[in-house]
C-alpha cells in the first residue's frame, strides 16, 4: 500500500480505521466493478472508490477510478483493478 | 457550588454511500466539541427517514447517492422536515457546477466540492472546511420546500413567455425612466433569483443585473442553469462590457463589478481590503445610485448578513425604486431585514410578487 502524503494531521488510529473502511469498501466493490454487468453501479462503486482512496491516501487509485467512472464501459478499469486487489486479502 | 452548564451539542446526519466518507466525516465533524453525528444513512430515502426521525440541526449529503438520488433526498427532507443541508461533492465544481445550483435550487444551504485526487490540500485542510461550512449552515433558519413553492406559482408548460401580470397597483408608482433592475442575493439566492427571472418577459426593455455570493468558480455554472430556465438570456459580465436591455448578466466572482455610467458600462474590480462577501452587493448597488440616480430598480433577497442593505439605502437615497424580500419567504432573512431596518426598503414582498412589482414599475403591467 502507498505511504500516505499530506496526512499527518490526522491522528493514526483515525487513519487506520479509515483505511480498514477502505479495505472493506474495496472487498465489496472490486467484485462488481470486474464484472461491470450493471454499467450504472459500477460507476458508482469507481466514484466511491475515488473519494475514499483519497482520504486514505492513495492519488493513483482515486486518478484511475475517477477516470474510470467518467470513461465507463471503457476506461483504464484493468489498472484500477490490479491496485485495488492489492487491498483484497 | 454549581457546575458550569454544558451547551448541548449540535447535532448532525451524514449521509453518504461511502463508509470511508461517512467515518471520515464523522471524524472531522466531532473534532468540533460543539457537534455530534447523531445519525448516518447509506442512501437518500434512508436519509429523509433518518433526519424525520431524528431532527437534527444539520445534515451533510453527498449528492451521488444510490435507491434515491441526493437532489430528491434534499426536496423530501426540505418538504417534510426542513433543515440546513450542506451538500458535498466530487461533481460540483468547473464544468459540472450545474449540480450545485441544483442542489440548490432543491433547497440545499450550501456545497462544498470533494477534492479532486490531485487536489493539493491535505486531509485536515478538508476536514477544517467541513467544520467551518457546517457552523454557518448549522445556523441557518430553513423554511418548507423552497422548490415545491416555486412549483406552485410556476405558469403552466408552454405559458412560460405569455405571462399574465396582475394589474398596477393603485399606488404603485411608474418608474419608465428605469434602465437597470438589479438583483443582490445570497444563501437561499439561486431558487429566489428564479423565481424572479423566471417572470420576468423575453421583450424586457431593461437590463438586469445579478450579484449572487458564490465562490470562485460557481458563476458560469449559476448562468448556464439560470439560462435554461428563464425566458431571458443569461450571461457572465466582465469589465468593459455593457449590460445589455433583455438579458440578464450575472456579476463574476473574485471581485466587486460596477456600474460606471448611464449607458451602462461595468467595470471589474479587486475586492476591498477586509471584505468578506464576493462579489459585493454594496459596492455594486453603490456604483448604481451615483451612475443612474432614479433609474434603476433595487432588489434586495435572501441571504446572511446584511452585504446590500447600504447599497440599497444608497439606491433609495438616489431616487430609486428599492423591493425587498420578506422574512416569510426568504431562505435567510438576514440582508433584507438589514436593509429593511436601515430603511432602504420601500416595499417587502414575498418572492413571488416581486416581479410583477418590478414589472409594475417599468410599466409592464
Amino acid at each position: 500500500m502507498a505511504e500516505q502524503t499530506g496526512r499527518a494531521l490526522v491522528p493514526p488510529d483515525a487513519l487506520a480505521d479509515l483505511r480498514l473502511a477502505f479495505a472493506e469498501e474495496v472487498a465489496e466493490r472490486l467484485p462488481r466493478l470486474a464484472a461491470r454487468a450493471d454499467l450504472e453501479e459500477a460507476r458508482r462503486d469507481a466514484h466511491t472508490l475515488a473519494s475514499g482512496a483519497w482520504i486514505v491516501g492513495e492519488p493513483e487509485i482515486a486518478r484511475l477510478a475517477r477516470a474510470v467512472e467518467s470513461q465507463l464501459p471503457d476506461g483504464p478499469v484493468e489498472q484500477l483493478l490490479a491496485l485495488l486487489r492489492v487491498w483484497t486479502p | 457550588m454549581t457546575a458550569p452548564l454544558t451547551p448541548p451539542k449540535t447535532a448532525v446526519v451524514v449521509v453518504d454511500d461511502s463508509a470511508v466518507q461517512r467515518r471520515f466525516v464523522r471524524t472531522a465533524v466531532e473534532a468540533d466539541p460543539s457537534f455530534t453525528v447523531v445519525g448516518e444513512a447509506r442512501n437518500g430515502k434512508e436519509a429523509v427517514a433518518l433526519v424525520a426521525r431524528l431532527r437534527p440541526a444539520a445534515v451533510l449529503m453527498d449528492l451521488d447517492l444510490p435507491v434515491m438520488s441526493g437532489i430528491e433526498a434534499i426536496e423530501r427532507i426540505m418538504a417534510a422536515s426542513p433543515t440546513p443541508i450542506l451538500v458535498y461533492s466530487a461533481h460540483v465544481d468547473g464544468e459540472q457546477s450545474a449540480n450545485a445550483l441544483e442542489a440548490l435550487a432543491a433547497g440545499a444551504v450550501d456545497v462544498l466540492a470533494k477534492p479532486s485526487p490531485d487536489d493539493p490540500g491535505t486531509l485536515e485542510e478538508y476536514a477544517d472546511q467541513i467544520r467551518r461550512r457546517l457552523r454557518v449552515a448549522a445556523r441557518i433558519r430553513v423554511i418548507t420546500h423552497p422548490r415545491g413553492r416555486l412549483r406552485a406559482s410556476s405558469p403552466p408548460p408552454g405559458s412560460r413567455l405569455s405571462l399574465t401580470v396582475p394589474a398596477p397597483r393603485a399606488d404603485a408608482e411608474l418608474r419608465p425612466g428605469v434602465k437597470l433592475i438589479a438583483l443582490g442575493a445570497s444563501t437561499g439566492g439561486p431558487q429566489a433569483l428564479l423565481a424572479v427571472l423566471k417572470e420576468l418577459p423575453v421583450d424586457l426593455e431593461q437590463a438586469v443585473l445579478v450579484v449572487q455570493h458564490m465562490a470562485e468558480g460557481f458563476i458560469p455554472g449559476l448562468a448556464a442553469w439560470l439560462d435554461q430556465l428563464v425566458p431571458l438570456p443569461v450571461v457572465v459580465g466582465g469589465s468593459g462590457k455593457r449590460l445589455l436591455p433583455g438579458t440578464v448578466t450575472i456579476a463574476p466572482s473574485g471581485g466587486n463589478l460596477l456600474v460606471q455610467d448611464d449607458r451602462l458600462r461595468v467595470l471589474c474590480t479587486a475586492p476591498e481590503a477586509g471584505q468578506f462577501h464576493v462579489p459585493g452587493i454594496d459596492q455594486c448597488f453603490t456604483s448604481i445610485a451615483e451612475a443612474l440616480g432614479p433609474d434603476a430598480v433595487g432588489v434586495l433577497l435572501t441571504g446572511m448578513g446584511r452585504d446590500g442593505a447600504a447599497g440599497l439605502k444608497a439606491m433609495r437615497s438616489r431616487g430609486a425604486a428599492t423591493l425587498g424580500q420578506d422574512e416569510a419567504t426568504s431562505t435567510v432573512y438576514g440582508m433584507p431585514q438589514a436593509a429593511f431596518a436601515l430603511g432602504a426598503v420601500e416595499r417587502q414582498l414575498p418572492v413571488r410578487e416581486i416581479a410583477p412589482a418590478v414589472l409594475e414599475l417599468v410599466g409592464r403591467a
